[in-house]
């Protein structure tokens, strides 16, 4: 414990020059920006921050992607405050209790009150991530070939179950289409080429960065075209540093929504948009004034916020530990991280434990440095907003293509990217969720080695993939999330609880 | 929805048929002594099976849904509540693939991305049956922006950051 903390303080001392400090601000300040733009996600920025930096020392190249990403996921509740439309898909929650603040002429009150729920839930997450990672990645030590098989397959039906939650069914054939897309180019086992059609660049395989850039650059652009321009509020932002009794008020709030967002985000491809809803479920179901929710409630603005936030550090704890994403921001991190030769997975914790810690004190600058931003310069930085549709979108088009094309010089990339783009543009319009998509990309090759490889182990037998501890409790919330949302699953639970009911009473009277 | 998941089923079990049978046929690399465990066609062959299932749950349901019924009005309305919807997608699309796959590469990175901002707001905020005179600052104002967007780009991406442009 105390050799993470003599870590953590260590990779804070090292953050801590002029130079690095420049950094952090202006990546933390270019993130919430780009949050606040509709049209230009976190997974956008990330991505083509990946591409700016890849020629920089890592520690600083992944410092400045962390900045970016909380920046982000914090920059979209300026948007969804101010003009009801959720800058990243992550603050649609904001916008129930944010827009109605705004429209009482309470902008600034709500952008500060947003603004300390996205940091406190992030620290919460950042202090969640230095604990929890060690001891998920001491466990994942455990797993072999039959365990990360079984992990790959929960990954994307977790993902598909949460991410769709009107039809999982979409959300798991989203998923194994991203697994799909994984297997096209050479096979690591063999190096056989598989799905290339002959095609030189297709043997090369699909890489993550110009699919995502596609799948949430230029797909975002096709549906802001959608609709003729909105209309900027020109709402009056007066004070914006929120009062300590206010958020005292609600720090049973902040803390279940800053533990729900951790976890949420640490479920692989769920991310902070789903994070952001639960809490601000949870939080109106505990909640005494449940009837304000969605009418300007400082509580559920507060906890959708702080769950949000949460969830980026909660992301960020499998992409340590078992080397998957918990979010789609998370996967180009995840991606960015190998190209800086950084190799997360179970053997991070021995390999180089710092590393971990370092993270943490990122996640730790960025936070801070999003605090500070987010609390001054907000009337000037707002003016973004009302800068149109028509000439933003074809400058972030422009970004999309250098973004695909810059890491591997490569036209072929811009192409993916492209193509990317319809698909996740087609998919939206269809109610199919994009992010297991790209889940199943990141968990293919892994699902695909893994599988093989337990299978020549067990020599074609099934017994070890179902009688192994881990792989029974996978097996068992596999099929916990598959059935959960089936008709007879509830009526089963619903039986269930009626007789715990009936039971209860009966000990109450013989009592 | 319905129809839309109708149709979607049809190319989602055509395309899963496709990649059992690609899978199937593909080699098993007997002659290299390789396992037939570790063949290369194993993962797809499960993925495809896996997706065929589940996009005929899809398809069954579409039907049950009456999603069938392709040609009948009051289904799947969609785009009244947005008029000229699909149009501003296809040519944003159009005008995106033309600059990405025409331009660059072919021409300057400079000169495509100012042609390619320029003709995009251009494209979007001329006023049909306005004359072009009376429309000048905002032909003005486009032609500016896209000269300074193009311009920093540039700079920013290949000075600033050392990033190859296409």
């Amino acid at each position: 414990m105390l050799e993470g903390f003599n870590y953590f303080v260590g990779g804070l001392l090292e953050f801590l020059t002029p130079r690095t400090i420049f950094d952090i601000l202006w990546s933390t300040q270019l993130g919430i920006i780009v949050g606040m733009l509709p049209g230009l996600t976190a997974t956008m920025g990330v991505a083509l921050m990946t591409t700016l930096t890849f020629t920089m020392p890592p520690d600083n190249a992944i410092l400045i992607l962390i900045c970016m990403y909380i920046g982000a996921i914090y920059g979209g509740g300026r948007s969804a405050i101010l003009l009801n439309i959720p800058g990243t898909p992550a603050n649609a929650a904001t916008a129930m209790d944010g827009h109605p603040l705004a429209m009482q002429g309470e902008a600034g009150r709500a952008i500060g009150i947003s603004t300390t729920g996205s940091f406190l839930g992030s620290l919460i997450g950042m202090v969640l991530l230095a604990f929890c990672t060690p001891v998920l990645g001491n466990f994942a030590l455990n797993f072999q070939s039959f365990e990360f098989f079984w992990l790959a397959i929960f990954g994307i039906v977790i993902s598909g179950n949460l991410t769709a939650p009107k039809d999982p069914v979409k959300g798991w054939i989203s998923g194994f289409i991203g697994i799909f897309i994984a297997l096209i180019g050479m096979e690591s086992i063999h190096g056989f080429v598989r799905f290339s059609f002959g095609s030189t660049d297709l043997a090369g395989g699909i890489n993550l960065i110009p699919a995502m850039v596609g799948a949430f650059g230029f797909a975002e652009i096709l549906s802001m075209m959608k609709y003729r321009n909105v209309n900027v509020v020109k709402s009056r932002i007066e004070r914006i540093i929120p009062r300590a009794r206010q958020i005292y008020e609600f720090r049973k709030t902040i803390v279940r929504s800053g533990l729900i967002g951790t976890l949420i985000g640490a479920i692989p491809g769920v991310g902070e948009d789903i994070a952001a809803w639960v809490s601000y479920d949870f939080a109106k179901r505990g909640s005494s004034t449940p009837e304000a929710f969605g009418k300007g409630s400082v509580e559920g603005l507060i906890a959708a916020e702080t769950g949000n936030n949460a969830a980026v550090a909660g992301a960020v704890i499998p992409v340590l530990s078992l080397g998957i994403p918990g979010s789609a921001p998370a996967a180009v991190l995840l991606a960015a991280m190998f190209i800086h030769g950084v190799r997360p997975g179970p053997m991070i914790m021995i390999e180089s434990p710092d590393f971990v810690y370092k993270v943490v004190a990122m996640v730790f600058l960025a936070t801070c440095a999003m605090f500070v931003l987010g609390l001054s310069m907000v009337k000037y930085v707002v003016k973004v907003l009302q800068v149109p549709r028509t000439r933003l979108m074809p400058i972030i088009f422009t970004l999309c293509v250098v973004g695909s094309f810059a890491i591997q010089s490569r036209i072929f990339d811009v192409r993916v990217m492209l193509v990317f783009g319809v698909l996740g543009f087609l998919m939206k319009e269809m109610e199919y969720p994009v992010a297991p998509m790209i889940l199943g990309l990141i968990l293919g090759t892994i699902l695909d080695t893994n599988f093989r490889r337990a299978l020549v182990i067990a020599e074609g037998e099934i017994l070890p993939f179902i009688s192994r501890p881990i792989c029974i409790v996978l097996i068992v919330f596999i099929i916990i999330t598959l059935v959960s949302k089936t008709a007879w699953f509830k009526r089963l639970l619903g039986s269930l609880k009626s007789r715990l009911k009936t039971l209860s009473l009966k000990r109450g009277t013989h009592d | 929805m319905v129809k839309k998941d109708f149709i979607a089923s049809i190319v989602l079990i055509a395309f899963s048929i496709s990649v059992v049978v690609s899978s199937y046929t593909m080699p098993r690399l007997e002659r290299r002594g390789i396992d037939p465990f570790s063949a290369p066609g194993v993962v797809p062959g499960m993925i495809g099976m896996i997706l065929l299932c589940l996009s005929l749950i899809l398809f069954v349901r579409s039907i049950r849904a009456g999603g069938y019924r392709l040609f009948d009005a009051g289904r799947d309305s969609g785009g009244a509540e947005n008029p000229g919807a699909v149009q501003r997608v296809l040519l944003t699309l159009l005008i995106s693939l033309g600059y990405a796959v025409g331009l660059l590469g072919r021409i300057d990175y400079t000169a495509a991305t100012l042609l390619y901002i320029f003709g995009f707001i251009v494209l979007f905020e001329y006023r049909r049956g306005v004359s072009p005179l009376r429309q000048k600052k905002m032909l003005g104002r486009a032609l500016l922006l896209a000269v300074i967007a193009a311009i920093a780009t540039t700079l920013v991406f290949r000075k600033l950051f050392l990033v190859d442009l296409p």
